[in-house]
């Protein structure tokens, strides 16, 4: 009886040795891997990486537009934001430092998803854990403080937390930046994953969606009202050289449109231009005016431009909106 | 033993066995976490103490109706008669601190009228403490009227600081700039210290280029640093540590354009200051100052080597050390970076191949060559490495494109290189 009950004892650990060694996932190389360059990441991820290679995460270093802003990046505080080094090494919410290597990769794969530790960090609460780079839930990869570490620079993060959750009665803060800017995007195994290309600034479709406007022919003038419905941040926000501008044209009984001309500008202005207001649109806010008919005029068209910095021209500014209104 | 303990012993037997089973292997929390890992004991509050211990010596603060009063005032100097005579007595009556202090308020201020910015200009260019200096050289970012900003360059010459000569030389080679700026700016090259016995324009425009060479590479003498310039150096780095960028630019921008002798010393010590954010832009603002550093340190005895080499422990902050390191310690500093071209990870590697770039002696070429076939390097040390070893027998192959900045970056370098 003793003899049978060591046998069983054996035959048991031994069984659940072999059924463990069965069951156990493979495990690859033990030894963690050094990630060292978001091109490590882009071997597996192919389809985030095509996502992201649109978008202006990864134009953040080559955009010609930064360049010649930053003198070639020789104006070195640029690179903090437009290289940065990965941002769950900092403190939540405070600013990233510059990078030393592969900066022509802007913000990159790394620069999000890259824990102290060395481990990649995923805000999938439910990791791949035996795929290559082992990755490790991390709320911070989708935290409002991710990516405030360079969007609150200019205050844009402070803007989205003082906006109400809903407007019109339909949600308009959402839970995080992603809640727009990262929206669901098809994965691998019938997953849905965040799409990487970060719609924001220089998306028109993104850009129609922040504002209104509305245009109505009156005896007195075009009446025109903008108001911010769709961002839950001002508009427009971030880099100061961003601007709106709303402008009008008339038609005289001649048929012959006149020049376009400002109406207004929707701008935070460079900290050394004195006595200009802060005309940015907060979220949910309505700005509104009238403007004259001039004598002779049978009809107004008014649009609404999106420049990345001031003195870009109307040809190259983003057209969001442009509608015609009539004499009443 | 029933036939029960049969079943239940495998599962018990189960249960012990993944209880012992190792859980996922974390990899050791690396030194790369600045914010998040425990400072190591080097990091001191270096900014903090000298900040109370300097606090007395700073200029004073201004409050907002003091602020008014001072417009008030130079905007009575500006009339005439008994009102004039009066806001004058006024103006003369402040501690030459508090006056240095008024008259920067006024100038700081964005909001303050031409006449009264060129009337405080006009005030401070023609006796400042050596306190006002840092805020002064501010000035040169931001002040657009090019009469003040004259001014401004003046004040900073009363104290051998010529960072405003660039404004000087700017205006002068600027043929569409208001006349009464033009002739402004022939008159403070005519009294450049120097040209007292050229009488002709073009010897005089000739002393204005070599001095500004001399100012690049700090070669003059340098002043003794008072206590009231000191506690406003120390102020300035203070503002490394802002969050908002714009308080850091401004002081990396003022720091690197004072004498070594006034900020080098503040600088080596911050780079152990409990602060990451005002170690790494003090390391970088050394590194920006560039070859002056290692010149003033050797000059005044000061062992840069000594303070920035322990750093290296910290593998967050190397390839910043190793930058300080290349503008500070000569060749010492490159057989450093040998070994980290060697033993580093992946940006102290390409941080050391940008070291060597700017600091290794010829004789070192053939051994960084020998490393650097040894080792992956990221395009921007690929780059470095082949610009120094180019037109050697070492020659190396460029590697991937690093962007145009970054090679004009390293061109800089080495250009550098041949002063």
């Amino acid at each position: 009886m003793k003899s049978a009950l060591a046998l069983a004892v054996v035959l048991a650990v031994l069984g659940t040795w072999v059924l463990i060694l069965l069951l156990s996932p493979a495990t690859p190389n033990t030894t963690p891997m050094e990630w060292v360059s978001s091109r490590q990441c882009m071997e597996c991820h192919s389809g985030v990486a095509e996502e992201w290679q649109e978008s202006h995460h990864a134009f953040a270093y080559e955009n010609p537009e930064v360049r010649a802003l930053s003198q070639e990046f020789q104006n070195e505080e640029c690179l903090s934001c437009h290289a940065p080094r990965p941002v769950l090494a900092f403190a939540p919410g405070e600013r990233v430092l510059a990078r030393e290597t592969e900066r022509s990769l802007g913000v990159d794969c790394l620069a999000c998803h890259l824990l102290p530790s060395g481990q990649v960090a995923t805000a999938n609460s439910r990791p791949a854990t035996a795929a290559p780079c082992r990755p490790v839930f991390s709320s911070r990869t989708r935290s409002v403080d991710t990516c405030a570490a360079c969007h609150n620079q200019h205050g844009t993060v402070d803007q989205w937390r003082a906006a109400p959750e809903k407007h019109r009665g339909q949600t308009l803060r959402g839970q995080d930046c992603l809640h727009c800017h990262m929206t669901e995007s098809p994965r691998a195994g019938g997953r849905m994953g965040k799409h990487h290309g970060f719609p924001a600034a220089h998306d028109l479709a993104m850009l129609q969606m922040a504002v209104e406007l509305t245009t109505q022919g009156t005896p007195q003038g075009v009446h025109l009202a903008v108001e911010n419905v769709g961002a839950a941040h001002a508009f427009p926000t971030d880099e100061r050289s961003r601007a709106a501008d709303l402008q009008i044209r008339f038609r005289g009984v001649a048929e012959v449109w006149g020049m376009w001309q400002a109406v207004h500008r929707f701008r935070d202005p460079y900290r050394d231009e004195v006595n200009i207001p802060n005309t940015q649109l907060p979220a949910t806010a309505l700005w509104e005016t009238t403007v004259p008919w001039p004598s002779n005029t049978g009809s107004a068209e008014v649009r609404l431009l999106y420049r990345t910095q001031p003195f870009q021209s109307d040809e190259k500014a983003a057209e969001l909106v442009r509608k015609l209104v009539t004499v009443p | 033993m029933s036939r029960s303990a049969l079943v239940v012993l495998p599962g018990a037997c189960l249960a012990l066995v993944w209880g012992c089973q190792p859980t996922a292997k974390t990899p050791p929390q690396s030194a790369s976490s600045p914010s998040q890992a425990p400072a190591p004991p080097i990091w001191q509050p270096v900014l903090r103490e000298a900040l109370l211990a300097t606090a007395e010596q700073a200029l004073p603060t201004i409050q907002p109706p003091q602020h008014r009063e001072t417009l008030d005032l130079l905007d009575g100097a500006l009339s005439s008669g008994t009102v004039a005579r009066l806001a004058q007595r006024s103006l003369d009556s402040w501690s030459i601190q508090e006056r240095d202090a008024r008259l920067l308020a006024v100038l700081e201020d964005p909001h303050v009228g031409l006449a009264e910015r060129r009337s405080a200009s006009e005030r401070i260019a023609q006796a400042c403490q050596p306190a006002a200096v840092p805020r002064l050289v501010l000035r040169l970012k931001y002040e657009k009227d090019l009469l003040s900003s004259l001014w401004v360059a003046q004040a900073l010459l009363l104290h051998h600081n010529k960072s405003g000569l660039a404004a000087l030389h700017a205006i002068l080679a600027d043929e569409t700039a208001v006349d009464e700026a033009r002739s402004m700016a022939a008159e403070i090259l005519k009294n450049l210290p120097g040209n007292e016995s050229r009488a002709e324009f073009p010897e005089q425009w000739q002393h204005l280029l070599q001095l500004e060479e001399e100012w690049k590479l700090r070669l003059h003498p340098h002043p003794v640093v008072d206590l009231g310039l000191q506690a406003e150096v120390w102020r300035m780095l203070q503002r490394l540590a802002s969050q908002p960028l714009r308080p850091v630019d401004d002081a990396r921008f003022v720091l690197s354009r004072m004498s070594c002798q006034a900020v080098v010393p503040s600088l080596l010590q911050v780079c152990a200051d409990e602060n990451l954010y005002v170690r790494e832009h003090a390391l970088q603002t050394l590194a920006w100052i560039g070859p002056p550093v290692a010149a003033w340190c050797q000059a005044n005895d000061v062992d840069a080597m000594g303070h920035l080499r322990p750093l290296l422990t910290v593998s967050s902050l190397r390839p910043r050390v190793l930058a300080a390191m290349a503008v500070a310690g000569g060749d010492p500093a490159a057989q450093v970076a040998l070994v980290w071209l060697q033993d580093g990870d992946y940006a102290t590697r390409s941080a050391a191949a940008d070291a060597l770039l700017r600091c290794a002696p010829s004789p070192m070429f053939a051994a960084i060559a020998k490393v650097a076939q040894t080792q992956v390097l990221a395009p921007e040390g690929a780059w470095s490495l082949h610009l120094l070893l180019q037109e050697t027998e070492y020659a190396l192959e460029p590697g991937p494109d690093p962007g145009q900045g970054e090679r004009q970056r390293r061109q800089h370098w080495l250009d550098l290189r041949g002063n």
